[in-house]
């Protein structure tokens, strides 16, 4: 559900920018074509989400008959009552949970990650080629395919049921993005400047953190949000590592909440209206970083 | 009085394809005079700066600044500033700030002290107004004079510049060629300067150092190396229009050597010269080099004749190419002579304007006898 917000994203840039060359070529058939994949494409992508909001903010009694209409008829914030009011389906915890963890995982990987790919692009030693072909490679593989492993890991280092699992799960799952992001970025940035930084006495690292990364800030807002993005949806890790109410994450708790109790489909879909919510926020806000960290030779995650 | 010197150092680069000698044996002194580095892109320059620096490891041999043997320290306890071509310029920061920065970290100026020289050296380079500018914001000419003001602000040992106009147009190029030669002369500090571009090395170089491939060819006063080249590589790489250079054999006629130049489909008697002037044999293979600025398309003894191909008129003088058979001649003639593609023209060669080099090392042998005795230039 909340992917689609990313995609809508997606779309929008890579809209716009069709848009821009489109406009110039001059037959009719061709616009009228290129509107109309455009409208596909919007619908594909927003409907769902349309569907999302309306459900939300309708009573019960409107979702479930036999002809349900478009447009809600009556406008309740009923669901979103019951979501903050329930004793048993504890939203607000989950969503601090989510927050906690997506936060802590975001800053971590963009530390990591900016140190990572920092070596990759300035640093010569043996292994640096193997092991940026190695995260590539990593961020190749599914989560699915190593979340058994993973699990007799975190296992064996008594961290089942614990905020830390997530923490090394994410960032390291997040890693290869965002070293990937960061070291397509470092790459295009003048080495003189750093050069001119040595010989006024900065260190290694002072080179890194006073002339680097203020010269990086849109990518790596565009980082952050993305690590952040993809630890605010996770699902796979979080719904094996996790067991105890108090520690779930919001796609988790959604989803119990759909299979512990029956036709609440309006808080399910108010719950994940306000999951949406923040990444919808925090994207539109940052944008102008973002689409400046992304053409600056940086991928999308 | 500073003295940088740099004693045979070489700088190999290791790595899977094999080994790469960018820089090979250098020595070289530079004391409070301006040292051009000059050769092509790929020569070993920069790497020979950078080495300097303390940007790149020095493979063997040492480098030393007033005695101090600084090839290991970190660039910044070197007291060298540099300038590099993309000015290398904090784009985060304001000019005064950007100037402000190494003093901070290299010094212990109080805050007062330090704004105060960060404006006596803007006043120098005229940016005054700038100050407060954000760097992003100048114009290339406008940077280029933050960054050298920010090199000097720091009142460094020894001044390092990489080709620090080639991003400038034309214009600005030499305004700021001028300026720095004036920079030079007040400051008189110890200045490795690196570029590619001729004329630069020319006009502003105490000395020039002519790199090719890793090698030192040649280190003396631009004059000197100009008309007392080591080898054809030198005489090639330095003057505008380039050195004609011709196979040739010697045949020796009495008490002079006629060089016959190899022009494709026969030989032609490109110029005469006396014999007890240089060391060749009866039946050697030379190359006969001379400036375009020496063939003379005006004179009554003409050597050979040469259909011209193209006339550039230049304005203060005309750039006259010229074919011998299927060799390519050119001379720099003035603006008086000024023949028409077509024409045939008789060619005379000056004899003490002969340049000889042996025909198998490229070395000298015999360079314009107006400038001997020849070579007090080799390091």
């Amino acid at each position: 559900m909340i992917s689609f917000v990313a995609s809508v994203a997606r779309e929008s840039v890579t809209g716009l920018r069709l848009l821009r060359r489109q406009v110039r070529s001059d037959t009719r058939l061709r616009r009228a074509g290129f509107y109309a994949s455009l409208g596909l494409t919007l619908l594909v992508s927003l409907f769902p989400f349309y569907v999302m909001f309306a459900t939300s903010i309708t009573t019960d009694d409107a979702i479930y008959v036999n002809n349900p209409s478009l447009l809600p008829r009556e406008v309740t914030l009923s669901q979103y009552a019951v979501l903050f009011s329930s004793e048993t389906f504890a939203f607000t915890t989950y969503f601090v949970n989510s927050a906690i963890v997506a936060t802590v995982t975001a800053t971590f990987s963009l530390f990591v990650g900016v140190i990572g790919a920092y070596s990759f692009t300035r640093l010569s030693y043996p292994g640096n080629t193997l092991i940026r072909r190695g995260v590539v490679v990593v961020y190749m593989l599914s989560a699915i395919t190593v979340v058994v492993p993973l699990f007799q890991l975190i296992a064996r280092l008594g961290l089942v049921d614990t905020r830390l699992s997530l923490f090394i799960t994410y960032t390291v799952s997040t890693l290869p993005l965002t070293l990937y992001m960061l070291w397509n970025y470092f790459e295009s940035l003048p080495v003189a400047i750093e050069e001119a930084a040595m010989l006024d006495g900065y260190s290694r690292v002072e080179t890194i953190f006073r002339v680097v990364v203020p010269l990086s800030l849109p990518v790596l807002v565009a980082t952050f949000l993305f690590a952040f993005k993809i630890a605010w949806n996770e699902y796979i890790f979080a719904s094996v590592f996790l067991k105890s109410q108090a520690k779930l994450t919001l796609p988790i708790g959604i989803e119990q909440m759909n299979a512990d109790f029956s036709n609440v489909w309006g808080q399910i879909m108010a719950a994940s209206f306000l999951t949406t919510l923040p990444i919808v926020v925090m994207f539109l806000y940052l944008e102008k970083y973002m689409v400046e960290g992304l053409t600056a030779g940086a991928v999308e995650g | 009085m500073v003295e940088l010197v740099l004693d045979a150092v070489t700088k190999r680069y290791d790595d899977a394809q094999g080994t790469e000698l960018a820089v090979d044996e250098v020595s070289v002194t530079v004391e409070d005079e301006l040292l051009v580095l000059l050769g092509p892109s790929g020569c070993g320059k920069t790497t020979t700066l950078r080495m300097i620096a303390g940007l790149e490891t020095v493979t063997e041999g040492r480098i030393s600044i007033e005695g101090r043997d600084v090839t290991d320290l970190h660039p910044s306890e070197r007291s060298l500033a540099m300038v590099f071509q993309d000015y290398g310029l904090y784009t985060t920061m304001s000019v005064r700030k950007n100037m402000a920065y190494g003093l901070k970290h290299s010094t212990d100026l109080s805050k007062a002290e330090r704004d105060e020289r960060v404006q006596e050296m803007a006043e120098m380079f005229g940016i005054e107004a700038l100050l407060d500018r954000d760097v992003t914001d100048l114009s290339g000419g406008q940077k280029q004079r933050v960054a050298l003001g920010r090199a000097m602000v720091r009142e460094p040992d020894v001044f390092l510049l990489d080709e620090p106009l080639a991003s400038l147009d034309a214009k600005l190029r030499s305004e700021m060629r001028t300026e720095l030669q004036q920079l030079q002369n007040d400051l008189d500090i110890t200045t490795v300067y690196v570029t590619h571009d001729q004329k630069e090395a020319m006009t502003m170089a105490d000395r020039v150092a002519v790199m090719n491939d890793g090698v030192l060819r040649q280190l003396g006063p631009p004059e000197a190396v100009y008309e007392n080249p080591v080898d054809r590589f030198v005489a090639d790489f330095l003057g505008n229009p380039a050195m004609n250079q011709l196979p040739a054999t010697v045949d020796r006629r009495g008490d002079e050597y006629v060089l016959r130049a190899d022009v494709g489909d026969g030989r032609i008697a490109f110029a005469s010269v006396p014999r007890d002037d240089f060391d060749v044999r009866d039946g050697d293979h030379v190359t006969v080099g001379v400036r375009p600025e020496h063939l003379r398309l005006d004179d009554a003894s003409a050597d050979f004749e040469a259909a011209v191909t193209v006339s550039e008129y230049q304005g203060n003088d005309n750039f006259v190419h010229m074919s011998v058979g299927e060799r390519d001649l050119t001379a720099v003639v003035p603006p008086s002579v000024r023949p028409a593609a077509g024409d045939t023209v008789a060619v005379s060669v000056p004899p003490n304007h002969i340049h000889v080099f042996d025909g198998e090392t490229g070395a000298s042998v015999r360079t314009s006898s107006e400038s001997r005795p020849a070579p007090e230039s080799e390091t």
